[in-house]
């Protein structure tokens, strides 16, 4: 087949084109309505975020209260059960002379 | 803004959508439905999915039109997301519509058409519906839209370089898809 061919039809292929009147009619107003549809569900999400925030907050500072109070604790305990094995070691190491 | 907003240009109506102006954005709708019809025809298997698409396409822009910096004509940023969201579809579509019957009639096509001619123009129309999507795509701007190299380098986001050698590459392909489709009638 000739080139000449090919661009011929593909020339008359991009030349003809749909008739999309009948859709034109009235898309600016279906689309707006869709946009705002969009847009009511976008605050439902925000609102539903906002109201859930104070219950977070409150999450957030027990957990950390609880972190705190508990987590010092752990550190003291885990620092004289470090030192406590040491002190094995070093009465150990004395007694035996090494 | 006023009941007609014709005078205003593209950018300032922009600024007035992000300010909530709705009419603004109608203007825009108005101005760039047909820009946008006539690639989502070429893509949608029917009337319904051309309004589909182009309605997809016009809720994707308002939701990103912070991000229109005006470093291009509206025009073009909003082809931009439709070539996306058509790439997007085509890629969901599990079958190509490689069988979807051109329609003469729809196209405005003279109906004393000889068949030949007919029968070409389905064979090509078939054979750009085998095409990879970059491709069609690619094509569709191109050659059927009648796009500038610097405009669909725009849209498709590549270099006008990329786009004549990918443009090339294309058209070697559909016109061996074209020649198979061709033959097989």
């Amino acid at each position: 087949m000739n080139n000449e061919k090919f661009d011929r039809v593909l020339s008359e292929l991009g030349g003809a084109r749909k008739d999309t009147s009948r859709l034109e009619r009235g898309f600016e107003t279906r689309t707006m309505a869709r946009i705002r549809a969009y847009r009511e569900r976008q605050p439902a999400f925000f609102f539903m975020a906002w109201r859930m925030a104070p219950a977070l907050i409150m999450l957030f500072i027990a957990t950390s209260a609880w972190l705190h109070v508990s987590g010092t604790d752990m550190d003291i305990d885990a620092i004289a059960a470090t030192n406590a094995h040491h002190d094995g070691i070093k009465l150990v190491s004395y007694m035996s002379g090494e | 803004m006023d009941s007609s907003g014709k005078g205003i240009p593209d950018e300032q109506l922009v600024v007035m959508a992000l300010g909530g102006d709705d009419r603004a954005y109608e203007e825009l709708i108005g101005r760039y439905k047909r820009t946008v019809f006539a690639i989502t025809a070429r893509i949608a298997m029917d009337d319904l999915e051309v309004d589909e698409i182009s309605q997809e396409i016009f809720v994707k822009a308002y939701d990103n039109l912070k991000s229109y910096r005006g470093d291009a004509p509206f025009g073009h940023w909003i082809l931009r997301i439709a070539a996306n969201t058509c790439r997007d579809i085509l890629r969901k579509r599990k079958i190509r519509p490689t069988s979807v019957p051109f329609d003469k009639v729809e196209y405005g096509l003279a109906d004393n058409r000889a068949s030949d001619d007919t029968r070409d123009i389905d064979a090509l129309h078939r054979a750009i519906g085998s095409l990879g999507v970059d491709d069609r795509l690619l094509i569709t701007m191109l050659e059927l839209e009648g796009k500038k190299i610097k405009e669909v380098a725009y849209i498709l986001k590549i270099s006008e370089g990329n786009v004549k050698v990918r443009a090339y590459r294309a058209r070697k392909a559909l016109k061996e898809l074209f020649e198979k489709e061709a033959d097989d009638e």
